[in-house]
Parts: C-alpha cells; sequence; structure tokens
C-alpha cells in the first residue's frame, strides 16, 4: 500500500494542491519560487544520484547546469529553436560535455576525482565568462523566449509551473527507478568500496560514466529550464558557490535518499527567501544548517550514509584513523 | 585439464621480487591450499591471479584461456569467485544487497532496462534475487538477509563474503585467508562448511596462513617461501618435507 501512496501523494501536491494554491494566493513571486525550488529539486537529485548513491563526490554540478542553460539560450536566441527542441538538446550537450569530462577522470581515485570536478567546473566557467563572442561574457544572454513548446503556450505562471513540475517529475521518477533497483545496487556497492566492486564482477569505469551521463543529462535539463523561465543566463549564476548550494541540499537531506534530495532543496531555496527580512545576513544561514547537519545529524535526514564518512574515505590514509576510532559529531 | 593454470608468473616490485617464477595448476573439483609465511607472496599470487596486478612476466590461463591482464571484473565474470582476507563488505547495504553485487555483476544489468522495466529487466531481477536467495540459504544468512551488512555477528561476516563471491556463480572460489580472525571453534565450522562446498564440485583455492585449516581439508598444498614455490604436494607429504620445515614451521616455531 505504501509503495502506491506514497508517489500518489507526491504527485496530488505537485498537480493538485500546489498549483492551486498558487493561483489562489495568485502571486508571481511565489510561483517563480515554486519553479526556482524545482529546478533546483531535479539538480539535487541528479547529484544525489552521483554522490548520494554512486558516491563520487563531484564539486562542479554547476558548471553542467550552466552548459545546459547556455545551450538553450544560444539555440532559441541564434537559431531560434522551438523549446520543445531545446529542452531535450540542453540536457544531450550536457550529457555529452558529462560524457568528455567523466573519460579520463573516472578513471581517478576518489579525491582526485573531486579535485578534477572542481578544475573543469571552473575551467567551464571561465570559458562561459570570457568567451564573448559566444556566451557575451559577463553581460550575459537575455531575451531567452518563454516556454512555448510546438506551439503550446505555456507562458503563463501556471502553464510554466506545470512543464517545470511535469520535467521535475519526470527526473524524479528516472532517479527513482535508477536508485531502487538492482541497478542501484550496484551503483552504491561503488559507493561502498569500489575495488571490491570490480572483483564482483562489475564494470566500475563504464558504470561510473552512465550514471555521470544521466546525471550531467538532467542537470542540462534544469538549466535549460532556469534559462526559458528566467529569460536571461549570466555566468555568475553557474558558479562554484553554485554546486555547493547543490551539495549542500544533498548533504543536509541525506546521502543517497531521495526524499532527502527533494526536501533538502526545498529548504535551501525557502529558507533564505523566508529569511529575507533580516538582510544579506541570511545567506549564512546556508552555512550554519549545512554545518549544524554534519554536528548533530550525520546522516541528514534522510541518509544512507553519514557526508563526513564519505568525504573521509576520499581522502583515505591522508585523514588518518577510523571512523570507528574518530567518532563523528559532538565530543 | 587443468582449470587454473599458473604459468611461470613472476611479479616484481621495484628490486622486490614478491613471486618469482612460480608455476601451478588446480583441475576441476580440486581443493588445493597455498601456504607459506608472511611475504612469502600469497597475496601477491592471488592478486594475479584475480587481476589486482598484472605479473611482471608469465602467463595465468582459465579454462584454456589466458586471462593475464584482464580487469578483475572480467575475470570474475569467466567464474573466478573471491574473498578478502580483511572484510571488505559494503557496511551501508543490506546483507541481501550485498549479495545481489555479486549476481548483478554476472547477468549484465543495464541503466535503461531499470528505467523502462522492460521484459529483460525484470527477468533478469528475477533471477538477481533467485541467486541472492539462493547463495544466502547456501551460507546460513537468510534469516539476517534484511539487516546492514555493519550489524553483522563478526563470525557472519566471513559467510556473507563467501556467499557474495557465490552469487557470482564462480567455477573457481578463491578464499583469502578466510580463517583469520576466528577462534578453534569457528575456524572447525569454517572447514566442515569449505569442504561441504566442495562436495557440492566447487573448485577451491584456499590461501591461508593458518596451517591447521589448511592441512585439515586440503586434497593438496602449495607451499610458497620468498616468492618461489617450494613444495606442491599432498599435506601428509608437505608436512614431512625438510624445506618446507625450515622455511615455515621451523621459522614459526622460533617465533
Amino acid at each position: 500500500m505504501r509503495t502506491v501512496l506514497a508517489p500518489l501523494a507526491v504527485f496530488a501536491v505537485l498537480f493538485g494542491a500546489l498549483p492551486a494554491g498558487l493561483s489562489a494566493a495568485g502571486s508571481g513571486y511565489l510561483f517563480r519560487l515554486a519553479d526556482v525550488t524545482l529546478i533546483f529539486c531535479i539538480l539535487a537529485l541528479s547529484m544525489q544520484l552521483i554522490t548520494g548513491v554512486a558516491g563520487l563526490l563531484t564539486l562542479g554540478h554547476a558548471a553542467f547546469y550552466g552548459i545546459g542553460a547556455y545551450t538553450a539560450a544560444i539555440l532559441s536566441t541564434r537559431v531560434g529553436l522551438d523549446a520543445g527542441l531545446t529542452i531535450p538538446a540542453s540536457g544531450l550537450v550536457s550529457a555529452l560535455f558529462g560524457v568528455l569530462i567523466a573519460l579520463p577522470t573516472m578513471r581517478l581515485v576518489s579525491i582526485y576525482f573531486a579535485v578534477a570536478t572542481l578544475g573543469l567546473g571552473e575551467m567551464i566557467y571561465v570559458t562561459l565568462l570570457n568567451w564573448v563572442s559566444f556566451t557575451r561574457g559577463p553581460l550575459g544572454i537575455g531575451d531567452i523566449p518563454p516556454l512555448r513548446p510546438f506551439g503550446f503556450d505555456l507562458s503563463s505562471p501556471l502553464g510554466t509551473y506545470f512543464l517545470v513540475a511535469a520535467l521535475a517529475a519526470l527526473a524524479l521518477v528516472v532517479v527513482h527507478r535508477l536508485a531502487h533497483s538492482y541497478y542501484g545496487n550496484a551503483l552504491r556497492a561503488l559507493r561502498e568500496d569500489d575495488q571490491c566492486a570490480e572483483a564482483m564482477g562489475l564494470p566500475v569505469v563504464r558504470l561510473k560514466i552512465e550514471v555521470f551521463a544521466i546525471a550531467t543529462f538532467l542537470a542540462g535539463i534544469a538549466g535549460a529550464l532556469w534559462a526559458h523561465t528566467t529569460g536571461y543566463v549570466n555566468p555568475a549564476d553557474f558558479r562554484f558557490a553554485e554546486s555547493i548550494l547543490i551539495l549542500a541540499m544533498v548533504v543536509v537531506g541525506g546521502l543517497g535518499s531521495i526524499p532527502g534530495a527533494i526536501v533538502g532543496a526545498a529548504l535551501l531555496i525557502l529558507l533564505p527567501e523566508a529569511l529575507r527580512a533580516i538582510g544579506e545576513v541570511r545567506i549564512l544561514a546556508v552555512g550554519l544548517i549545512m554545518f549544524l547537519c554534519i554536528l548533530f545529524l550525520p546522516k541528514g535526514l534522510f541518509g544512507e550514509v553519514a557526508a563526513l564518512d564519505l568525504v573521509r574515505r576520499q581522502f583515505g590514509a591522508a585523514w588518518g584513523g577510523s571512523p570507528a576510532v574518530r567518532p563523528l559529531g559532538w565530543r | 585439464m587443468a582449470l587454473l593454470e599458473i604459468d611461470r608468473v613472476t611479479r616484481r616490485f621495484g628490486g622486490l621480487v614478491a613471486v618469482d617464477d612460480v608455476s601451478g595448476a588446480i583441475a576441476e573439483g580440486e581443493l588445493v591450499g597455498l601456504i607459506g609465511p608472511n611475504g612469502a607472496g600469497k597475496t601477491t599470487l592471488f592478486n594475479v591471479i584475480c587481476g589486482f596486478t598484472p605479473p611482471s612476466s608469465g602467463e595465468v590461463r582459465f579454462a584454456g584461456e589466458p586471462i593475464t591482464g584482464l580487469k578483475p571484473w572480467r575475470i570474475c565474470r569467466r567464474g573466478i569467485g573471491r574473498t578478502f582476507q580483511n572484510l571488505r563488505l559494503f557496511p551501508n547495504m543490506t546483507v541481501f544487497d550485498n549479495v545481489s553485487v555479486g549476481a548483478i555483476g554476472r547477468l549484465r544489468l543495464g541503466p535503461f532496462e531499470s528505467l523502462l522495466r522492460t521484459r529483460t529487466a525484470r527477468d533478469r531481477a528475477a533471477e538477481v534475487s533467485e541467486r541472492t536467495w539462493r547463495a544466502l540459504e547456501r551460507t546460513g544468512l537468510a534469516a539476517y538477509a534484511h539487516l546492514l551488512a555493519a550489524d553483522l555477528p563478526y563470525g557472519r561476516r566471513k559467510y556473507l563474503e563467501i556467499a557474495r563471491a557465490l552469487a557470482t556463480g564462480p567455477r573457481l572460489l578463491v578464499l583469502d585467508e578466510p580463517a583469520a580472525g576466528l577462534n578453534d571453534t569457528e575456524t572447525a565450522e569454517l572447514a566442515r562448511f569449505i569442504r561441504s562446498l566442495h562436495a557440492e564440485g566447487l573448485t577451491i583455492l584456499l590461501v591461508e596462513h593458518d596451517m591447521s585449516l589448511v592441512m585439515g581439508i586440503c586434497q593438496r598444498v602449495m607451499v610458497l617461501a620468498s616468492g618461489r614455490k617450494i613444495a606442491d604436494a599432498p599435506p601428509e607429504v608437505v608436512q614431512q618435507d625438510p624445506l618446507v620445515l625450515e622455511a615455515y614451521l621451523g621459522t614459526e616455531e622460533a617465533a
């Protein structure tokens, strides 16, 4: 029963209660907030697949989000491509970059992979910033048409919301099915001990490339949605800090947990908004939440593994001491 | 015909010759022990067989085909299942999920099949779960299936390692020091279990430091000392071999 009720409840809220409530409130700001939250849900879900399930600490996720956004922006403003095509195209271009980056880096061991994604993410950001003739550099690209896929006008707040919600629901189904299947077990085995997983017959490098491709595809879709709903993209939206924000969502929600990714995304988007009254200090809230979470909720809200444990394993012997010797949390 | 053939394998680490020109064979259905004092090269030879360390020279053949230089996952899919000396379980996964990983490797489950829940994906999933249950029941772990591996009692963890290796559907099972950390009662229980696996027709190579286990159950014992094979004979012959006594038992008694 539970397995039927939970998805039904999620879909009822997503396509019934939430849009009804937002329409009743009649506020464009709230619709916008819902769209951004859902876009970050897609990002957090895709990072959950890489970091939470497959155990690969990636620090450059925002770059793929950026590639998706710029693909949609450039294809729709310069080529005049329909939004129904720019969205899948953004996913594909982002996944293509994902595979190109994964091919050499997936052979790296743990922490070197994290550092490589950090470096490559920054390279992509710097390229977006400096390739002025193609991306218009720091000016960004404006006048991106709103969502009118294949002649259906979804540019109203409600129409946009429904498209974003539909794609977020799709991402949820994709990540859920992958994570909760035997394929997901194979990915978890990589997270737990990839050398041992290889000895059990799993083609480790191929699995890692596959999962990276799927996750960067989803991040590209999120980027396209951001571009079309905002109407303007700017390199500053895809910096390292954005990768860390997505990582924080996954860590707060709990590594390996799908509800965790959604709750984490909602919390870290909505809370700073709710704290708007206290001014820029609210940015500190993100850091504070992550800090408190690692101290008091080592596994996040619903996680399978403690975040600090995962990071510690990335460092291997360099960290010193086994988790048993150095307990997590408050001492 | 020999199932596993080790043909003049040498492995050097810089100036150190860890395995020095070792040859040997294991026939289908045999239960063979590989022993030697610490630093004799047992683990290196083991890693060469399983593809973790390529040999500097020489060749390893499995079922007549060379497997030298293949990746560990390919060697596993050819039919060599292994366990690890220092227990390498997947601690944050359930006992069932740990064992299922062994079955998944063999059945090649891809992402799109899982995503679209195709007929092949459902069939394979059913097969994974059947193989997993079979391995769990064989090792007496069925009652623990939904426990996290990290919460399993220590003595049972050895069996989880073996269950996971069995789920890969091996023709040759290679056990790396399974008796390490077990008391006498537990070692005796493990010995009975290994012998029962062998009685079912599984070929087993037992790499072990514990002499009593190897001498008690193996049909034949290979002895390594300083990287060289110094004996390859039934246990009662090996126990009388002066070379072995000097290299292995002698040093043990002195220590």
